[in-house]
């Protein structure tokens, strides 16, 4: 099978091609086209040289989604909320972020006032509907949207995920009377409650659906143009997924960016034997930080863009405002800080030469020597050393300090600043950081990677093969899945196994009919049954598993052991308090032929031609003679001392003093540290 | 004391920042009412063994501030010498917390290598601790406000005591849910110790007392630097709380004077009425708290607060005055009575930081909500249903709709499909308020209403402030709408309701609270009839506000603007 991944970053569009049988792999990289994103797709094809016709599969991760938030270019949307409630959305929690600032605003709501209308009717938290539905006011609800111009209607009513009838209805009518408007109906897009989160998610995905579905279909003629009559998949937040189904919710490509490497990560964790690994993709601007354990992508079921809740379960990225291009500057009273101000790549660093003026972690690991000027992405950019040594004194100056240290002191502060935010995701989730392995790529990931570990007291650090274009790669390993949440609010001793077993069913069989038109067959499909619970009171639940096929009495008591024992290992003790049921989950993975795996050649010694002249680089307060590797010359097995550092286009790996690297049979660096 | 390198300073600062977050999300993942996971009344923080703030997490500015002195006064009582590992100690008492007796203070010493280095604190509102009524809003006083534990041991070397628990069960309505909130608080503090002792042992306790010395130091000079940026000079401003919750139909004069000296600021509230023989009084520790809060957002907003911002400021509040009653008092709302401070100071600094203090909000968190038995369970059940303010309009932009009060700014509402699942309670609307902005060149943020049926017997409280006196705009900006309660029961008829510390209501009876907006600032005629028309579209300003207050004339079919009447109207208005 011949495969293509291209996959869409801010700055950069990857592609990567692998031809199973020949196991020829070309990887590639054009410059992002931010005003039309598929331009960009095109243009990666037409520079990689692939015949489309050959290709079987191709899977796309894309950030037409965040775009149209981002540049505000969504469609109109109306909202259609239970009378009494058309401000949730404007509303929001009523907090601030900022504790102190009086002048701090909430994002703009996607729906301005006047078309946010609401429609009498009322259905309580039992599911019971208390009352009727107003269809002649709905009726005159519809006709104003209509002649306001509105070209998306997303409807969430009140406790509409415990019983969705009367968005039913409204969905019905819409398109009966007026079948050119798009509807997202809160309940088919998140069945789970609180009202603002479930409200601002389906607003969202009526904002992106045309431009999404707009995108999409010129992809498909594109490619279909260029001779492919394959598959085309698209990453989604837990998995890729058909381009019906992302055309039906849109908003599963909020998730599209990022999680390639993620995905990519899990996959390899399983080739390697290291089933703990926390993830780190290290680029200009931002670091998506994602956890693995037990070989499986960690998720959660609640994330945000832009500010903006989003109620959808997912890997769990997240981001941290601080790369390459993060700017330093000392305040007024003498605090270095490191970001979140980036300098993007326009005008970048200082070094690049393109009027920053700003100093950047970029500048600091140029002025100490940790990145080399004449093979800066591959020498295909060249820098300018005076220009970040400008920088950088300026910072020492205020500081006191020599430009080596004010350098090393940016990269640190830059650092600490990623592993405080690190260790608070972890932290945060009851992970100790100890008990991982971190696998860094992106543009700088190996810059940070062998210091991040030393100082999380993590062991093992791992560098992927190619890790500049990793997240592109990684989309080619993940599976088709499918998520489901619904709202199930029950006491454990109350739960029907019945009821329970009938919804279950019902999203399997939904989940089957889909993934079967996704052409997987019966026997690649796999079902997850899950019951999110917590002790009555409790607020944060915890996934339980949850037995496959028909549910008997003896389930109840297997679900609630389940619970409490992750209960106890997460929280370290168990409550006398009745448990209760939150949500209903479940997985449907149709798994797709794995990616064949290249080795590398094995060999004792380092081979002359991966050996590099020595230079001098400041590394832990001190300036040393490092060596220089080149990293595709290096086989299986070799080993290398720190300090040292390996170099490849796009890519620089730092290992520290008192650290070893080993390259895998997979060609991956593997740098152990304090011995392990 | 070793003077610690630029770097490592940087790192230890934003590593104690970050324990203090840890314990809030800690104990968010324990919680078990709406108080600490929904509305987040609590606030945690990490204390220096002077009781000096180092850093503190999101939630209830007021209360974090106040964490520093009240856990000194619990150290006073009990002793020092007499503190030791696994320790926690409890107190209730308002005037040794400076919040009602049911925001207990909760903390843990903190030993490194058998010395005393720190506190890890965290106050918390538990949802009922035996008063009068759950909100007594017209206790005269102290002994009908609940139960005041003084500082005590809750925990001895890690051991519960368990009389003390025992006392606290059988005085309170809800003893499950208040355990398991204060278990969610002590898990936080654990947390925090457990922190607090690895970065001891990977930096020595002599660095990270160094890089402490140094975040005070740095936020010292940030603070000073703002200050020293102000004129010298004395301002003064004055305002008035709604009543005492006995007395009601008597304001309470709130008074603030200003002073400001090179890098100093001086902030007295001498001047203000004397302590009140109801339940508005405010306590030390929570005005020392929220007057710190008022200057820190004028002069370091952007930067996590911690014990060096408090070195520039002298708080003198009189003793026996209504900002720093007796221990005795009634004091169930101090509450209500700090918050005041913040805009206090606002309105007093507005000309010299006209570009920093916006108009008056709402002016009050809205303190409002229902207790009772549920019938589904039979179990007691006490929730906040918190209606919104708007905020004042700014030199800059419109006042934001919608959004917490600056002295609760951390807090969040309550969905209603939690309100509605979790308690005997219908939502009828929750709504924005049009018109409840003050009108300006850029106008107020609105306000918003809540409108409840209980589906079961009930008693419904509230102290509500900022009534009676108006949500002051800036420059010619005009008065958002005022703050007021409203019930219409089927026994008791029609009434607005402020302050009550419980109405008695019956399935289907209603309760609708407002909550007013902000002022606006600069004058309305100068606002553009094209944004005027914009609010008209989006119903936050009405057709008759439009022509009334903005001057501009709207077409109630087509909306459209009419310029020459727009004109002749601007011009008529404005003389």
């Amino acid at each position: 099978m011949k495969r293509v991944a291209v996959d869409i970053g801010g700055t950069f569009t990857d592609i990567v091609y692998i031809d199973d049988d020949t196991m020829n792999i070309v990887v590639d990289k054009t410059r992002s086209t931010p005003r039309d994103i598929g331009q960009a797709v095109s243009e990666a094809i037409k520079k990689a040289k692939i015949d489309m016709s050959e290709i079987a599969l191709f899977i796309h991760g894309t950030t037409i989604g965040v775009n149209t938030i981002v540049q505000r270019k969504g469609a109109k949307v109306g909202l259609i909320t239970t009378s009494g409630f058309t401000d949730v959305l404007e509303m929001a929690r009523g907090d601030r972020t900022e504790l102190y600032n009086y002048l701090w605003k909430k994002p703009k709501p996607l729906v301005p006032r006047h078309l946010r209308l609401g429609v009498r009717e009322r259905t309580n938290y039992l599911g019971e509907i208390v009352e009727k539905l107003d269809e002649k006011q709905l009726a005159e609800i519809i006709g104003k949207l209509k002649g306001d111009g509105v070209e998306a209607v997303a409807v969430c009513l009140l406790h509409s995920y415990a019983n969705p009838e009367n968005e039913q209805r409204i969905g019905g009518k819409i398109s009966a009377v007026w079948p050119e408007a798009s509807v997202a109906l809160s309940h088919l897009v998140s069945r789970e409650y609180r009202e603002y989160e479930r409200t601002s998610t389906t607003v969202i995905n009526a904002y992106i659906e045309k431009a999404v579905v707009g995108y999409l279909n010129r992809l498909s003629a594109n490619l279909k143009d260029q001779g492919f009559t394959g598959q085309l998949l698209i990453s989604g937040p837990s998995g890729v997924l058909g381009i019906e189904a992302v055309k039906e919710k849109a908003l599963y490509t909020i998730a599209s960016g990022p999680i390639g490497g993620a995905a990519g990560a899990a996959h390899l964790s399983s080739l390697c034997g290291i089933k703990d690994l926390l993830t780190m993709d290290i680029g200009g601007t931002s670091i998506d930080v994602s956890i693995i354990k037990d070989g499986v992508n960690v998720e959660r079921h609640q994330s945000e863009v832009l500010g903006y809740p989003v109620l959808m379960a997912g890997v769990d990225i997240r981001a941290i405002g601080a790369g390459g291009g993060s700017i330093a500057r000392v305040d007024a009273a003498g605090l270095l800080t490191v970001g979140p101000e980036s300098a993007g790549a326009d005008p970048g660093p200082m070094a690049y030469g393109l009027g920053g003026t700003k100093p950047t972690v970029t500048d600091a690991a140029l002025v100490n020597g940790l990145i080399d000027p004449n093979y800066f992405l591959g020498g295909e950019v060249s820098v300018d050393v005076a220009l970040a040594k400008k920088g950088m004194k300026a910072v020492a100056d205020k500081l006191g300090l020599s430009l080596n240290e004010a350098a090393d002191g940016i990269l640190s502060v830059a650092r600490n600043n990623m592993i405080t935010t690190i260790g608070e995701i972890l932290i945060g989730q009851g992970y100790d950081p100890r008990d991982f392995a971190l696998m860094a790529y992106g543009g700088a990931g190996g810059l940070f990677a062998a210091n991040i570990a030393e100082d999380m007291s993590i062991s093992r650090v791992i560098v992927p093969v190619a890790p500049g274009v990793f997240s592109a790669q990684g989309i080619l390993t993940m599976n088709l899945v499918h998520t489901y949440a619904r709202a199930y609010g029950r006491s454990i001793e109350g739960l029907d196994t019945k009821e329970l077993t009938d919804i279950y069913t019902e999203m399997e069989n939904s989940a089957l009919q889909l993934l079967t038109t996704e052409g997987m067959s019966r026997d690649s499909i796999e079902f997850t049954r899950s019951l999110d619970m917590c002790y009555e009171g409790q607020h944060y639940y915890i996934e339980t598993p949850v037995p496959g096929g028909e549910l008997k009495a003896a389930a109840k008591t297997e679900i609630r052991d389940s619970f409490e024992r992750l209960h106890e290992i997460k929280y370290g003790h168990r409550i006398q308090a009745p448990m209760i049921t939150i949500n209903i989950r479940l997985r449907a993975t149709g798994r797709i032929k794995d990616v064949p795996v290249a080795e590398i050649k094995s060999g004792k010694d380092i081979p002359q031609s991966a050996v590099k002249p020595k230079r001098k680089v400041y590394l832990e307060g001190q300036l040393v003679e490092s060596q220089v590797y080149e990293r595709d010359q290096l086989l299986c097995g070799n080993t290398i001392a720190g300090p040292a550092i390996i170099e490849e286009p796009f890519h620089t790996t730092v290992v520290m003093t008192d650290q070893t690297l080993v390259v895998d049979k997979l060609g991956n660096l593997i740098i152990r540290i304090g011995g392990a | 004391m070793a003077k610690v390198d630029p770097i490592t300073f940087a790192v230890v600062r934003n590593k104690l920042i970050s324990i203090a977050h840890g314990m809030l999300e800690t104990a968010f993942r324990c919680g078990v009412t709406t108080f600490m996971y929904e509305i987040r009344d609590c606030s945690f923080g990490l204390l220096d063994a002077d009781t000096g703030i180092i850093a503190q997490s999101n939630g209830i500015p007021l209360f974090a501030g106040s964490l520093g002195p009240a856990t000194k006064n619990c150290v006073d009582h009990i002793g020092k010498e007499n503190l030791e590992p696994g320790d926690i100690v409890i107190s209730t008492a308002p005037d040794v917390t400076g919040n009602h007796t049911s925001d207990a203070i909760l903390f843990a010493p903190i030993f490194y290598q058998g010395r005393l280095f720190g506190y890890a604190a965290t106050k918390a509102h538990w949802i009922d601790l035996g008063a009068k009524s759950t909100y007594p809003a017209d206790a005269t006083n102290i002994y009908e406000e609940g139960l005041r534990i003084p500082p005590v041991k809750y925990y001895q070397k890690g051991k519960l005591q368990s009389a003390i628990w025992e006392i606290i069960k059988w005085n309170s309505r809800a003893p499950d849910q208040v355990w398991g909130d204060q278990q969610a608080q002590i898990a936080g503090c654990h947390f925090a110790e457990r922190q607090v002792t690895e970065l001891l042992d990977k930096y020595g306790v002599e660095t990270i007392e160094a890089c402490i010395g140094e975040m005070y130091d740095h936020s010292e000079r940030i603070t000073r630097l703002a200050i020293e940026a102000m004129p010298d000079g004395t301002w003064t401003a004055e305002d008035y709380m709604d009543n005492n919750g006995i007395d009601l139909e008597e304001l309470v004069l709130t008074k603030v004077t200003i002073t400001i000296k090179g890098s100093d600021i001086t902030i007295d509230l001498s001047g203000s009425a004397p302590e009140q023989r109801g339940p508005m009084n405010g306590l030390w520790v929570t005005t020392l708290s929220a007057a710190r809060a008022a200057v820190k957002a004028l002069t370091s907003p952007e930067l996590p607060a911690d014990e060096g911002f408090n070195r520039p400021i002298t708080v003198i509040a009189p003793k026996g005055s209504v900002y720093n009653a007796g221990p005795t008092a009634p004091s169930f709302l101090c509450g209500n009575v700090a918050q005041t401070i913040l805009e206090l100071v606002n309105k007093a600094l507005y000309p010299i930081l006209p570009e920093r203090t916006p108009a008056c909000s709402g002016g009050d968190v809205i303190g409002d909500g229902f207790f009772g038995v549920d019938p589904r369970t039979g179990r007691y059940f006490g929730t906040i249903t918190p209606s919104i303010i708007g905020q004042g309009a700014d030199f800059y932009a419109d006042g934001e709709n919608y959004l917490m009060h600056h002295s609760c700014s951390g807090g969040q509402n309550i969905p209603t499909e939690i309100l509605e699942s979790a308690f005997p309670l219908f939502v009828e609307r929750v709504e924005l308020i049009p018109d409840s902005a003050g009108a300006g060149r850029q106008r107020g943020g609105l306000g918003s209403l809540i409108q409840i049926r209980p589906l079961a017997p009930v008693t419904f409280y509230s102290f509500i402030e900022k009534a009676k006196t108006p949500h002051w705009g800036i420059d010619g900006g005009k008065a958002g709408l005022r703050n007021y309660a409203l019930i219409q029961s089927k026994e008791k008829g029609e009434f607005e309701v402020l302050k009550t510390s419980g109405v008695n209501l019956a399935a289907g009876d209603r309760v609708t609270v407002l909550a007013g907006g902000g002022g606006g600032y600069g004058n309305p005629l100068d606002r553009t009839p094209e944004e005027v028309r914009q609010d008209v579209i989006d119903g936050y300003v009405s057709l008759e506000s439009s022509g009334q207050d903005y001057g501009v004339v709207i077409d109630p079919k087509t909306l459209n603007i009419d310029e020459k009447a727009t004109e002749r109207l601007r011009s008529g208005l404005a003389n």
